[in-house]
């Protein structure tokens, strides 16, 4: 049997120490010892995306990431987007354009593109579709979604300047 | 403020942009196991033994049964199956001689942990004799090896004399087909958390379900239950698309493992497991006939289908071959019809149906059949398929689960015209020959499909008033991620004449009402919405009464707005908030004093039942064009229009979700969804990486015609259910832009539409183009246009 094993991560900008077994993901980590269930799992293999998250400011899968491998490491997760009441540009363009129904793939969409933007905030329709391919929908067929992710963009951009 | 029509925000976004939706695998209950079910891994065979010991050793497992463990429950499926011959096609809870397909449960592990559960699940070994599989449906005949007849079940539906209207046909044209077995797919797999209330005795469930009610009554009667001994609370969920239906052997085993073990029990599902074992829609093969006359009308069509249902049979495969045979006709005036089908036994995963089931086979068989009857004539599919349209409240009614369906509101032809002219049509079709001619291998293609809505006995709504001022509505609707519950709030702001947000929608909740028709057939606005409107017709008569009493004012003059109530023809003067009509327990009124009714406490409740005589029947245009690589045969659609006759719009922006995102799921059935088994019956599409879902890239731009000129006669509303509505005529129109682009009318027959076979077509072009300088196919191009 593995025995469990100690290891820190700054998570949405505070330190946290969890205690998990060597073949926990970083999706179990966050979901399981830490609570933030916003993190959702589709697949476990990397295939979906709707468990994204932004490593050291990078999208990456969750589920393929062993938790120790984010160890020292600073993890922004959905739950880390919003300040207080006030949503995210992203998020608040994915409510004003219908941007999800069931809403499970999107907490992994909202990290995709608020990683995509901050590293780009100029990407053009072509590149912020080849971005959103990375990831999964089922319910809306994703226009809204590009609508919403180049909405917040714009607002993203003006609030910048 | 009036709430119905608009395209308003959704109540439920804000949790689930902020990743505090509630979803089942969020739900974790102190002293909880996990549940890991062992799977068959062969299609089918005898299962002589199973060797349990190592896994129930290893510490931290609870327990782990087989089939004896189990014996006293099951089989899965209606009581009624039994009387009807349908008992050989029940599914066990556990297989105990027979496993019948690969994923089939044959033992099932609780552990304290996840991993743990899954570890010993490794640890099970099973004895088994394998048999050559049956996984053909249509080409299976004879006795099935494990003994049981290979039909399940036969329908059929008929009008008219078929055999002169085919003898005195100008022409009769035919076309066989093959759908491939697709799944819904949603992002978040099944799962189930399981309490047994020791206190109550009640088992309390924690899960998605398309109908909870249904879920919470096939429980009861499973596990031997009342049916108010069971609770089945359904938080938010990860889209259905026709997953979500079923009660399977997991969901009762976790129950039952609930009460025995006297711990919480939680499964999970993966991803994996899902794609073995969650339902799937049937294959189907078909042969479909027209007979047509000189002048071009349809007089008779005659189709034979067979669904390969699987291993076993499922109440929605009953429905869904049921809805095929009736949805054949469509919106065609036929003089004689005929559709009979098979539900044939396989050893694949027990079909149960997609997003559009029936209405998505049917008008994949009809439509192309159209295109056929077009090619025959040579004559445009657009212009036959008006032609032959039955024209508003003409032709027979479709025979829907044995009942009359009047086609009252299809007027097809009114459709097409106001679709050709927001989509362009001509400009369109025109634009993409033009780009054929200068050798691109464009298509379009387009189709009509027709869906019925507003199946189900009733539906109920509960309202009520709180202090606050609050209207709750408690609903059987299903919220699966469609938005009902912002449709539901604006129905009922209206006419209470509160903002919608003032109204709470509690849906899933089967404690705290006793029925609900869920969302099955894309009629949760529909159904629920309706009686949502007529239990709000009555509590706004309550609240006029009661505020009549307190403001000394008769009932008829008084108006409500954002939950004010005032006489409407003063701007001053008094007026009462809804809270404060609302008595207190102990039965005064809140401000303390007593009313003038007698002290008669104002109970601000209501409730209401709904019946809808008919069904609806939602009609929609669906146009897709195709681009063809011609180095790969790989196909795209750039883009895709729906025309949807949706009765009433209550919020467009949900109507228009629906249809993109349908449309977008009709053109990955028709270019890339699969569940394909090797020859030994191994599913070969077992991830995302393998079913092929469309991605952002591959999804086209799809524009939308809401039409709201043909309210349902059904429901007071005039809603007709949108949830099938932007899939249905998809896969059919998909599959004519891809003859469209190829020159080649015919040459699709099969849905998802094989790469290969358009890069083999035109390589054997390339070649005829090198040895023959003719070139015939060129010709055929320009022929539709």
């Amino acid at each position: 049997m593995t025995r469990p094993i100690q290891m820190t991560m700054e998570v949405n900008g505070t330190a946290k120490t969890v205690v998990v077994e060597p073949r926990a993901t970083l999706a179990d980590a966050l979901r399981d010892a830490l609570g933030l269930t916003g993190t959702h799992v589709g697949c476990e293999q990397g295939a979906c995306g709707a468990c994204t998250v932004l490593v050291e400011g990078e999208p990456v899968r969750a589920c393929t990431l062993f938790a120790v491998q984010a160890h020292g490491m600073a993890v922004r997760t959905v739950e880390g987007l919003a300040e207080g009441d006030t949503l995210h540009p992203l998020q608040a363009a994915f409510l004003e354009h219908h941007a999800l129904q069931c809403g499970y793939c999107t907490p992994g969409f909202l990290m995709l593109a608020v990683g995509a933007l901050e590293r780009n905030p100029h990407m053009s329709d072509e590149e912020l579709i080849e971005v959103l391919s990375a990831n999964l929908c089922r319910c809306t067929g994703y226009q809204s979604i590009l609508r919403a992710v180049k909405a917040a963009q714009s607002a993203m951009r003006a609030a910048a300047r | 403020m009036k709430h119905v029509g608009r395209p308003l925000p959704r109540l439920e976004d804000r949790p689930l942009v902020t990743g505090r939706g509630r979803f089942v695998g969020d739900i974790n209950l102190v002293h909880q196991c996990h549940m890991r079910v062992v799977r068959s891994p062969v299609a089918l065979g005898r299962l002589r033994q199973i060797h349990v010991r190592a896994a129930a050793e290893l510490p931290g497992v609870a327990a782990v049964w087989t089939a004896e463990d189990v014996a006293s429950v099951g089989p899965i499926g209606a009581p009624e199956w039994s009387g009807m011959g349908l008992g050989p096609y029940c599914a066990p809870i556990l297989a105990a001689d027979m496993v019948r397909y690969v994923g089939e449960p044959i033992a099932v592990v609780f552990a304290d942990s996840q991993g743990l559960a899954e570890d010993a699940a490794e640890l099970v070994e099973a004895d088994i004799v394998s048999l050559e599989p049956r996984l053909d449906g249509a080409a299976s005949k004879g006795p099935s090896h494990d003994g049981r007849p290979l039909d399940m079940r036969l329908v059929k539906q008929a009008y008219g004399n078929l055999e002169e209207a085919f003898l005195t046909a100008s022409a009769v044209v035919e076309t066989t087909l093959r759908l491939e077995r697709a799944g819904g797919m949603p992002l978040e797999t099944r799962g189930i958390v399981a309490a047994w209330d020791s206190g109550r005795d009640v088992i309390e469930v924690w899960g998605p379900a398309r109908t909870p009610h249904g879920a919470r009554d096939t429980l009861a009667r499973l596990l031997g239950r009342p049916q108010c001994a069971v609770a089945v609370y359904q938080g938010d969920v990860g889209g259905s698309f026709g997953a979500r239906g079923l009660v399977g052997p997991e969901e009762v085993l976790a129950c039952l493992a609930a009460e025995r073990l006297q711990r919480p029990v939680r499964w999970m599902e993966d991803r994996r497991e899902h794609s073995l074992a969650a339902g799937q829609s049937p294959a189907m093969d078909a042969t479909a006939r027209a007979a047509v006359a000189e002048d071009g009308a349809l007089t008779a069509v005659d189709v034979t289908f067979t669904l390969d249902q699987g291993a076993y049979l499922t109440a929605e495969a009953l429905t869904t071959a049921d809805l095929i045979a009736a949805l054949v006709p469509g919106p065609y005036r036929l003089d004689a019809f005929k559709a009979e089908g098979r539900l044939v036994a396989t050893n694949t995963v027990p079909a149960g149906t997609v997003r559009g089931g029936g209405a998505f086979e049917a008008a994949f068989v009809r439509e192309r059949l159209l295109d056929t009857v077009a090619r025959t004539l040579g004559q445009d599919g657009l212009d036959v398929r008006r032609r032959n349209l039955g024209g508003s409240g003409t032709g027979r009614p479709l025979v829907v689960l044995g009942a009359d369906v009047p086609l009252a509101t299809a007027d097809g032809d009114r459709l097409i015209r106001q679709a050709a002219k927001r989509f362009n049509l001509d400009l369109l079709r025109r634009r993409v020959a033009d780009r054929r001619s200068q050798g691109g291998l464009v298509g379009l293609g387009l189709a009509l499909g027709l869906d019925v809505t507003g199946l189900g006995s009733g539906d109920k709504a509960q309202l009520t008033v709180d202090s606050s001022g609050t209207v709750e509505l408690l609903t059987g609707a299903a919220a699966l991620g469609q938005g009902v519950a912002t449709a539901l709030a604006q129905i009922v702001a209206d006419i209470v004449g509160v903002d919608h947000d003032k109204v709470r929608v509690v849906s899933g909740r089967t404690d705290r009402i006793g029925h609900g028709l869920g969302a099955t057939h894309a009629s949760a606005t529909e159904m629920a919405g309706s009686a949502a409107q007529l239990a709000a017709e009555t509590l706004r008569e309550k609240i006029l009464l009661a505020a009549a009493a307190k403001l000394g004012a008769q009932p008829e003059r008084l108006t409500i707005q954002s939950g004010r109530i005032r006489e409407a023809d003063r701007h001053f003067g008094t007026a009462v908030e809804l809270g404060q009509l609302v008595s207190s327990p102990a039965g005064g009124a809140s401000d303390g004093g007593t009313s003038d009714d007698g002290g008669e406490a104002h109970d601000l409740t209501a409730s209401a039942w709904f019946h809808a005589a008919h069904p609806s029947t939602p009609l929609g245009l669906h146009v897709a064009v195709v681009e063809i690589d011609g180095a790969t045969g790989h196909m795209r659609v750039p883009r895709a229009f729906v025309a949807a006759d949706v009765g009433s719009a209550v919020n467009p922006a949900l109507i228009e979700g629906q249809l993109v995102g349908g449309a977008v799921h009709g053109v990955g059935r028709a270019l890339s969804e699969a569940f394909t088994t090797a020859e030994t019956g191994d599913p070969l599409s077992q991830t995302f990486a393998d079913y092929v879902v469309p991605e952002a890239r591959q999804a086209p731009l799809v524009e939308t015609l809401i039409l709201e000129d043909h309210l349902s006669p059904s429901n007071p509303l005039g809603i007709k259910g949108v949830g099938r509505a932007g899939i249905v005529g998809m896969g059919a129109a998909v599959a004519a832009a891809v003859d469209d682009a190829l020159g080649e009318p015919g040459f699709v027959t099969a849905l998802p539409i094989s790469a290969g076979a358009v890069r083999a077509l035109l390589r054997e072009r390339e070649a005829a183009a090198a040895t023959n300088d003719v070139a015939a196919p060129a010709d055929d191009e320009t022929r539709l246009f």
